[in-house]
């Protein structure tokens, strides 16, 4: 059906495309502007795999339509961890071997750095609720919250 | 999967919108935050000709205490209520059952009003809503009609809402000193099986009023009045618990599906009845006797 210009910032840089409506943003992202970071998994909103952040928020990018973005600001995997946002966090995840295959860590990245942001000292029970909505399949999860956890501590409550 | 093709319009106003439902009729469907449409969508389990999306539609957007009721802008994200001071002094079972919609991702971008007209059995914000005898207010290009979120939920998502119509808004009732709300629910996350919100009345110790609304019981929330009045008027007491536990059959015809059988939510409707009534009058009820059988 009909395309649709849109115009939206992308990590930080003005973007302007001709999308169909039914294209969403997580396919926008990748096939239209190769940020493959930004992972799909089950494209029905469950896995938290194609988490990215909408004027500020984490969102699922699979939910949201790209047309829904148009004037909108967004933020993928590739532009927060570039700017250094998720230093603890990476750091973090790496010591505690919080990954394995590593498909479900951007989500897991973005979401955690929310969460640090509204709380920054979450108990493990905060942390395994927040997370709840991202899907690992390989760690079972321990090391992830310990992950969090460590970050939380490291960052002595400043995740700024 | 990917969505089937549909045209997208973002009308500026709310009468455009109006005017572009009428003009497409059930060909279009309405998207505002789009957590449950888009996978519908994407699943290619609805496949409307145009989207309307009324997201950024300000004036739907907010709340408001209005003398003895909250007004709930229709747009207002799962997200705005949950952190919300107001929502939280004056409507404290909207706060609580927040932390059970989804997870954060979605209650970002989910809204109040998509969570009533999509009108999900399982969601436990339509049996809030119910609990709460919540009043939706509907607009078309004639005008506003209120209706009962009693009259509200007619079938498996359906609602009373016409296809020219758009939820505007939801008034809930101020709790004030002498009300009380709990929510019980029952099962994992992504697979809950059924439960219950409530709201009660209680002066000097008698149980003024008191609404249970279901969830995950049927094709719609439900109500289950003959239960609820079991405890009105009395002191609630062991007696006037089990007068409700044997009402509840009257009320509930609970369907089989793959996350339980009608017997066992027969049985666990009474086991949330024995909770939250425990939640909701501790001084008679309390807290020892809710592993009571059911």
């Amino acid at each position: 059906m009909k395309p649709v210009p849109i115009s939206l910032i992308v990590n930080g840089e003005v973007v302007e495309a001709l999308v169909p409506p039914r294209q969403h943003l997580a396919d926008f992202l990748r096939e239209n502007l190769g940020l493959t970071g930004t992972h799909i998994g089950c494209e029905q909103g469950v896995c938290g795999a194609c988490s990215v952040r909408l004027d500020g928020e984490v969102v699922r990018a699979c939910l949201v339509l790209a047309v829904q973005a148009d004037g909108s600001r967004v933020d993928t995997i590739e532009g927060v961890s570039d700017a250094g946002e998720l230093t603890h966090l990476q750091r973090a995840f790496e010591n505690r071997n919080a990954l394995q295959c590593g498909y479900c860590t951007p989500g897991m990245l973005l979401t955690a750095a929310e969460l640090l942001k509204l709380n920054p000292r979450p108990s493990r029970e905060e942390i395994r609720e927040f997370i709840s909505g991202n899907y690992c399949r390989c760690t079972g999860y321990h090391a992830i919250v310990d992950a969090i956890e460590a970050a939380a501590q490291a960052s002595g409550g400043d995740v700024s | 999967m990917k969505a089937p093709a549909f045209d997208y319009l973002r009308p500026k106003s709310i009468d455009e919108a109006l005017a572009a439902l009428r003009e497409h009729g059930e060909g279009a469907r309405i998207i505002a935050g789009g957590q449950s449409l888009v996978p519908l969508l994407n699943m290619r389990l609805t496949t409307p000709s145009l989207l309307v999306d009324i997201g950024r539609l300000s004036e739907l957007r907010g709340i408001e205490v209005q003398g003895d009721v909250i007004s709930i802008g229709a747009m207002t994200r799962h997200v705005e209520i949950e952190r919300s001071d107001v929502i939280r002094r004056y409507a404290p079972l909207l706060s609580s059952t927040m932390a059970h919609v989804a997870y954060p991702a979605v209650r970002n971008r989910g809204t109040f009003g998509g969570a009533m007209a999509n009108a999900d059995p399982i969601w436990n914000l339509p049996a809030c809503a119910l609990a709460l005898g919540a009043v939706m207010v509907a607009r078309s290009l004639e005008g506003e009609r209120r209706i009962a979120a009693d009259d509200f939920f007619l079938g498996h998502c359906r609602t009373a809402l016409r296809p020219d119509e758009i939820l505007v808004r939801v008034e809930v009732p101020v709790d004030g000193a002498t009300h009380r709300v709990a929510f019980r629910k029952l099962g994992p996350r992504l697979t809950v099986i059924m439960g219950v919100a409530a709201r009660a009345e209680v002066v000097d110790g008698i149980c003024k009023s008191l609404r249970l609304g279901w969830f995950g019981v049927g094709d719609t929330p439900k109500l289950s009045a003959s239960a609820a009045n079991a405890f009105v008027g009395t002191s609630p007491d062991e007696a006037a618990l089990e007068r409700a536990v044997a009402a509840l059959g009257e009320d509930l015809k609970p369907h089989d599906d793959l996350r339980g059988s009608a017997a066992l939510r027969s049985y666990l409707a009474r086991v949330l009845l024995r909770r939250i009534a425990a939640d909701l009058f501790p001084e008679t009820l309390g807290a020892t006797r809710q592993e009571a059988t059911a």
